[in-house]
């Protein structure tokens, strides 16, 4: 097919007035004519999806078989799935939460009536995908398409153990299939480092610059200040957009002072459910909010073309990550602002992803050893023969997979036959990395140049310019503080802004029998549940560990101090009586003992019960000493740790009852004393923490 | 580059011509005998290679390789599958197997050497391929076996783990798995030569951690995840004899069983010198062996055997040379092994 029958299809696609853009053609030609494997370094927008569909057409016209896709960003291509079906293509998707059409797409393969079979990462080691549909494909393939190949890269930020398959099947593959890998984020080393992975790929690369964009850097030290900030900017610029946030908790604390102060926010990260996050997603494309709070969970693929603004609360670990974030906004319009605030705690975040990015091998060694000796097992199972934290354990299982060393059947994991040695040189090697990233954010923080250019730089774009239009290219630096009101009101946010503690629901299946032996005979019933009787009420914290409004407070009177200020007890006293109004109402006061420092939680405790006119009752003894449990790396070490080591004796006081604690980590504590109390026949049991720690990303 | 992959661009398109690996109704792969005659044709013509074959049209096949319109279309249909082959592949890999094929160098040479033509096409395995060099002693037997038989098993496998020779066996119950045990117990290597469930088989912890010890290599010429077949039972058998120096056959049914068979066709191809065990009351297949030519092994004389190796060497029985009746193609010619007198 020529470039003038191509153009027609284009503008069956996309209109009567369609035209190729730069390069566009060329990689259609390359991949579906001359039938080369091309890495298409483009950005957002320009139309990489063009690319692949017309040279599917092409490929079918000549009697291919049909195209299959990878894309992590299935359920976001709707719109141009139906610009492909006017041009008379085909394309159908299999996901993960559409199970219920995969009948359909069955039929269709049988028939040959699909042209694109679009699949997620993950179903390429999806059993049933393999066995059900893969042998649809009419048995033979006629273009692979890789989307958002930097993912390739292990030196990339979007690494993903599932493209380190798919890299193993391009090499697998018949040199006579056509291969086209796009992506709209790659600097010349993960360009180096997917081209090394995947052989013979001819490289197809544009400009990144995004003219629309006007880049602003602001620095307020203070989370109080660039909430005002925020506050008082955000309403000011036109459209919507987002703003990103480096951890949960701050995307859920952002997004509601926004609200407080009347603007239409909602948060957005990896705790909500995936329903409810598609819903935001549409709220944000129809423009009924103002902007969402973010982590880096809205990723990839959330496309609308009309962002009018991307701004940062905290500094991203690197430029790759900023530019993909913040090139968000000003796709299809005139212009968009891309504000980076940045803080005091960016250096600490920053450094505690670095640090916990690569499990030790030692670690990783452990883990292989305790699955060699079984034929599979949970992850709560490994977890409960290692004192590891969960998260690091997924880690390390994820790295081992990418290894080949293990492999996961559902929930189940196991040692497979392939051996393994630690690449100590390449963790090493992408821990200086990471930070040499952060060290790039630190500079472009600093610089007073044109900030597009910078990014553009870094990046390796083919032709960096000036802008013209960032602060610094219009001069525009004088900063404007918001009102001291509007702060003022941040920081009483900050400090009013209690944590909720969920009750724990269920004893980890793994150490049931030893909970059995612990607790009194009704704790464990028949399964796991805790029975509701015995359960804790939902709880609260004042804080969390160390954060800008009591956090630093409470760590200073463990620490520092030895006492707990009056001010906590002041904003105790009025969490519990004013903002959370535990029902039914306590009638007296209890504290976790401490083996340690017997005074410290007790003094408060009673100085809580005065303040809010209860009876204390210091009858909850602690047996033997037990670890701190911050050294505890998981639930079921957690646990443990705690089993027989309280003892309630004495008459306890009847009715509902205020259990007090300094720091809350799992919430065990408060889960097995809820038990004990109750089980003496104390009334329902409402933990209060000091402060909860371990914030989590994403 | 992986360090389990061992298809050469002539061995991925062997595999896909020869394997069941994501094969469908509408064309199936092609059997030993076939293969060894397209070799032949492809070997003549201009196109040489096996990889030569890939992105063909069929018209042109036929018209190349001289081979009926159907078996070209039956090539093109076979070779197409090369994505979803990519991907099991894949799978297979990640789980520790790997694949190898006739025309790829890594291919167990001592096995295309002594079996010629008759080599599996393709072979699946784990542990490492390249243990396959060193010389083994096959130990055959029945699956019920009796004491004495046990006895010898035993002391067999534990001589091999002395010598440093790798039993090869098939892995299955009774006389394959007390030979293997006691060989590996003492310290030694062993390669199992599995008909079925290879990819199930690894997955048992103490085997898997044998592989990743560098102590077992387990392989099989059908899919890694067919089920059992006795067809499959007695095609595997040539692999055994064909990794071993000699072979030993513990006991044997008379004229039944896939031990009987495979030792009498051992001694007509002469893959490698048959040993029999003999004794007092050693089975009747055994001792008909021993009549067609099979070389004696006493029971009284193992136990006090020292060089397991010389002994052998020793006492290798005289065979005649059997002639070649289909040449080599594309494998080069084995060196022959010359019995003793």
């Amino acid at each position: 097919m020529d470039r003038l029958e191509a153009e027609r299809l284009l503008q069956q696609m996309l209109g009567a007035d369609a035209r190729f853009r730069d390069g566009q053609w060329e990689a259609i030609d390359r991949a579906a004519n001359h039938r080369q494997r091309l890495l298409v370094v483009q950005r957002t927008g320009w139309g990489k999806s063009l690319v692949y569909f017309l040279a599917t057409k092409i490929l079918r016209d000549a009697g291919a078989g049909p195209t299959l896709l990878i894309s992590p960003l299935l359920s976001l291509m709707r719109n141009q799935i139906a610009a492909a079906e006017r041009a008379g293509i085909r394309a159908l998707t299999i996901h993960s939460e559409n199970l219920a059409e995969w009948p359909q797409v069955e039929d269709a393969l049988r028939a040959n009536r699909c042209d694109v079979l679009m699949v997620s990462p993950e179903r390429l080691s999806n059993a049933g995908f393999l066995e059900k549909l893969l042998p649809l494909l009419a048995a033979r393939i006629g273009l692979f398409v890789v989307d958002e190949a930097h993912c390739i890269s292990d030196w990339g930020h979007d690494f993903r153990p599932d493209y380190r398959r798919i890299v193993r099947v391009l090499r697998h593959l018949p040199a006579n299939v056509p291969v086209i890998c796009t992506t709209a984020t790659a600097n010349n080393r993960v360009v180096q480092d997917v081209m090394s992975q995947v052989v013979s790929l001819e490289l197809s690369r544009g400009p990144l610059i995004r003219p629309s964009l006007r880049l602003y850097n602001i620095r307020l030290a203070d989370q109080a200040e660039r909430l005002a900030w925020l506050a008082q900017f955000v309403p000011k610029l036109s459209g919507n957009g987002i703003i990103y946030t480096l951890t949960i908790q701050d995307a859920r604390r952002v997004a509601e002072f926004l609200q407080r102060e009347g603007i239409a926010a909602r948060q957005y990260h990896a705790d909500l459910e995936g329903e409810q996050r598609v819903q935001l997603e549409q709220a944000l494309l129809r423009n009924e909010v103002k902007a969402l709070v973010a982590t880096v969970a809205l990723g990839m693929g959330f496309d609308k073309p009309d962002l009018g603004f991307v701004i940062h609360f905290q500094r991203p670990g690197s430029v790759v990550a900023y530019y993909q974030q913040v090139g968000r906004a000003g796709r299809a319009v005139e212009t968009a602002y891309g504000v980076l605030l940045s803080g005091r705690e960016d250096d600490e975040i920053a450094d505690y992803f670095i640090r916990t990015a690569f499990p030790p091998a030692e670690f990783m060694q452990q883990v292989l050893a305790v699955l060699e000796k079984a034929t599979g097992m949970t992850i709560e199972e490994i977890g409960a023969a290692l004192n590891c934290r969960r998260g690091t354990l997924e880690k390390a299982l994820r790295l081992l997979e990418v290894d080949q060393a293990v492999e996961h059947r559902k929930t189940v994991w196991s040692r497979t036959a392939n051996p393994w040695t630690p690449d100590v040189m390449r963790a090493e090697q992408v821990t200086a990395l990471r930070r040499a990233e952060v060290e790039q954010m630190r500079r472009y923080v600093e610089h007073t140049g044109c900030l597009m250019e910078f990014l553009a730089r870094a990046l390796d774009d083919p032709s960096p310019a000036s802008c013209g239009k960032c602060m610094n290219c219009t001069g525009q630096t004088h900063r404007q503080s918001p009102p001291t009101e509007l702060v003022q009101r941040a920081v009483e946010f900050l400090r009013g802004d209690s944590i909720l503690l969920s009750p724990r629901l269920r004893w980890p299946k793994t150490i049931l029998p030893e909970v059995q032996r612990a607790l009194p005979a009704d704790a464990v019933v028949s399964s796991t549940v805790i029975p509701e009787p015995l359960r804790a009420q939902p709880g609260r914290a004042l804080c969390i560990w160390g954060d800008a409004g009591w956090g630093r407070e409470v760590a200073d009177g463990k620490y520092v101090a030895g006492r707990f200020s009056d001010a906590l007890l002041e904003a105790a006293a009025r969490l519990v009586r004013e903002k959370w109004n535990p029902q039914p109402a306590p009638a007296w006061v209890a504290a976790v003992p401490s083996w340690r420092r017997p005074e410290l939680v007790r003094d408060f405790a009673t100085r809580l019960a005065a303040k809010l006119g209860l009876p204390f009752a210091p009858l909850i003894q602690q047996l033997r000493d037990t670890q701190p449990q911050k050294q505890m790396e998981n639930s079921v070490t957690q646990l443990r740790n705690l089993l027989g080591a309280f003892a309630v004796v004495g008459d306890l006081p009847r009715g509902p009852v205020l259990l007090v604690d300094d720091l809350t980590d799992s919430g065990w504590t408060m889960a097995v004393l809820s038990v004990l109390l109750q089980a003496h026949g104390s009334g329902p049991v409402h933990p209060f923490a000091l402060a909860k720690s371990s914030p989590r990303n994403s | 580059m992986d360090a389990r992959d061992f298809l050469t661009e002539d061995g991925r398109a062997l595999l896909l011509l020869c394997s069941t690996l994501a094969t469908d109704d509408t064309a199936s792969p092609f059997t030993l005998t076939e293969w060894n005659q397209l070799a032949r044709r492809i070997h003549d013509s201009p196109l040489q290679r096996p990889a030569a074959l890939v992105g063909q049209s069929a018209h042109a096949l036929a018209e190349t390789l001289g081979v009926t319109r159907d078996d070209a279309d039956r090539i093109v249909r076979l070779l197409e599958r090369g994505g979803r082959v990519a991907l099991e592949l894949e799978t297979l890999f990640s789980r520790g197997l790997w694949v190898v094929t006739r025309v790829d160098p890594h291919y167990p040479a001592k096995l295309r050497a002594t079996l010629k033509h008759q080599s599996p096409t393709v072979l699946f395995g784990a542990g490492t391929l390249s243990l396959l060099k060193r010389a083994g002693i096959a130990v055959v037997g029945s699956r019920n076996i009796d004491e004495a038989g046990t006895a010898f098993a035993q002391t067999l496998g534990c001589k091999c783990a002395e010598a440093s020779l790798p039993v090869v066996s098939g892995g299955a119950r009774g006389t394959d798995s007390i030979a293997m045990t006691a060989c590996l117990e003492a310290g030694g290597t062993a390669f199992g030569v599995l008909a079925d469930s290879l990819e199930r088989t690894i997955r048992q912890p103490d085997l898997r951690q044998l592989l990743l010890d560098e102590r077992l290599v387990l392989l099989t010429p059908y899919a890694p995840t067919a089920g059992f077949s006795v067809g499959a039972a007695m095609g595997r058998n040539k692999v055994i004899y064909g990794l071993a120096d000699y072979a030993v056959v513990v006991s044997s049914d008379l004229q039944k069983g896939g031990t009987w068979a495979g030792a009498v066709e051992a001694l007509r191809a002469g893959w490698c010198p048959v040993f029999a065990r003999d004794g007092h009351e050693v089975p009747a297949g055994n001792r008909k062996l021993l009549e067609l030519h099979a070389a004696a092994l006493p029971e009284t004389e193992l136990e006090s055997l020292s060089d397991l190796p010389h002994w052998f060497q020793t006492h290798v029985a005289s065979r005649e040379e059997q002639p070649e009746l289909l040449p080599m193609t594309v494998m080069e010619r084995p060196a022959k092994y010359r019995a003793k007198r």
